[in-house]
């Protein structure tokens, strides 16, 4: 296979749309010219974000339970493992050896976000780079700290906890409401207080069954209006219909 | 893991599973064979995890990557159709990016992502989607959109490269 003809299969390649034979060709084609072969992990990697398109659903429950059970009864291959992964994402976030995958999953996808309001407490109002909460030696958290930082949005009302995940170059912010843990089963609605006293929607927050809701909120620097956040029916409301568990 | 450390599954399954079965779920239309998908997948995983290389990309993504391809097998098991190349160990796995972990940067990577896909043309998106969701190959596609296989090519090649050059500053990071 000429470079010509790899460069039109390139696409089909990565999206794993290639028969068998063909893609062997492409296959080796990579393993003989660089350019392709970084061309092709580019392209690879895209599609390794069109998950995203899927969206999450909650697993049906007893799976997990089904899971643990298959695992239990299948032998492992290889040699290092989910220890070695462990002990270099350990290494990475400056943790001991005592830290392992583990202690993130009590929050779910939302491990940082924890970490985070330990840091609203403590910080108040200021604006955190993540580099520096890491120490740096985390490859993921300096390129989401490129990009990205915390806000804590102090309460006014209500018992829950914000913060703001702001992005660079981004018209869009995540807002993160938790502590106490928020119902899950609950749909909440995220408001914007204008000046004249009434609420705009920013939209509607769904929550985990770890007890965070997090939202996405159009963001602009240059307003600072008060935000609150309510529980309401599923389709959303007009205007809040019950108290706040936040307002800032 | 390999010291039987389940726990590490079960901390994997709690952060993924709800993303892994989304996924299988929207490729097999069916909630039992996206639990048996989703199922399989975690033990592939756990049974092949010695040979993750953890330098070449994340859990997530080895995860994720199985998920895809053990789905798209179980809807070409059902409907008949003949193999397509679906390499599935890590070696095969070519990560050059990191990954985000975090939920915001997740939820805003998603949202980039459906922007991206949104500003592809029509029938490159289809065809991408065809691809990647309905696990056809090119020759199939081509066959059910009606077009010359060249086109099909094409239209996958140039689709992913628009996606690629919205979605590099956002997601993937400027080179």
């Amino acid at each position: 296979m000429n470079c010509d003809e790899a460069e039109a299969l390139l696409g089909a390649y990565a999206l794993d749309a290639l028969p068998p034979a063909e893609a062997d060709e492409v296959r080796a084609h990579l393993r003989a010219c660089a350019p392709h072969a970084t061309a092709s992990a580019e392209l690879r990697a895209l599609t390794e974000q069109l998950p995203a398109l899927a969206g999450v659903s909650a697993a049906p429950a007893g799976l997990r339970a089904r899971v643990l059970d298959a695992v239990a009864r299948e032998p492992q291959a290889g040699a290092p493992a989910f220890r070695s992964i462990e002990r270099k994402q350990a290494a990475r976030t400056g943790a001991g050896d005592s830290a392992s995958i583990r202690p993130r999953a009590r929050f779910a996808s939302y491990g940082w976000a924890a970490a985070a309001a330990v840091f609203v407490l403590a910080a108040g109002l200021l604006v955190w780079n993540l580099v520096l909460l890491t120490g740096g030696g985390n490859d993921d958290a300096q390129r989401f700290a490129s990009r990205a930082s915390l806000q804590a949005i102090p309460s006014t009302a209500g018992a829950a906890a914000a913060t703001v995940v702001r992005f660079a170059n981004e018209d869009k912010a995540v807002v993160l409401f938790d502590r106490p843990p928020l119902d899950p089963s609950k749909v909440y609605q995220v408001w914007r207080l204008n000046e004249k006293g009434r609420a705009d929607s920013l939209g509607l927050a769904h929550g985990d069954a770890s007890g965070h809701v997090a939202a996405i909120i159009a963001y602009d620097a240059s307003r600072s209006a008060p935000i609150a956040v309510t529980v309401e029916p599923a389709s959303g409301s007009d205007q809040p219909t019950t108290e706040p568990i936040f307002r800032s | 893991m390999q010291s039987g450390d389940q726990q590490a599954v079960a901390a994997l399954y709690d952060r993924y599973s709800g993303v892994a079965y989304g996924l299988a779920l929207r490729i097999t239309s069916d909630g039992t064979t996206a639990e048996d998908v989703v199922q399989d997948a975690f033990v592939s995983v756990w049974k092949q995890c010695g040979r993750f290389d953890p330098g070449r990309g994340q859990v997530k993504s080895w995860l994720l990557t199985i998920v895809h391809h053990k789905s798209v097998d179980a809807i070409r098991r059902k409907s008949g159709r003949n193999e397509r190349a679906l390499p599935e160990g890590p070696e095969e796995f070519i990560a050059t990016y990191g990954r985000p972990e975090e939920a915001a940067e997740m939820m805003m990577d998603a949202e980039a992502v459906r922007a991206a896909v949104n500003l592809v043309p029509d029938d490159q998106r289809r065809t991408i989607e065809m691809a990647y969701f309905m696990g056809l190959t090119h020759v199939e596609i081509a066959e059910r959109m009606g077009v010359p296989l060249g086109t099909v090519k094409s239209r996958l090649r140039i689709g992913l490269d628009k996606m690629r050059e919205y979605l590099r500053p956002k997601v993937l990071g400027s080179e």
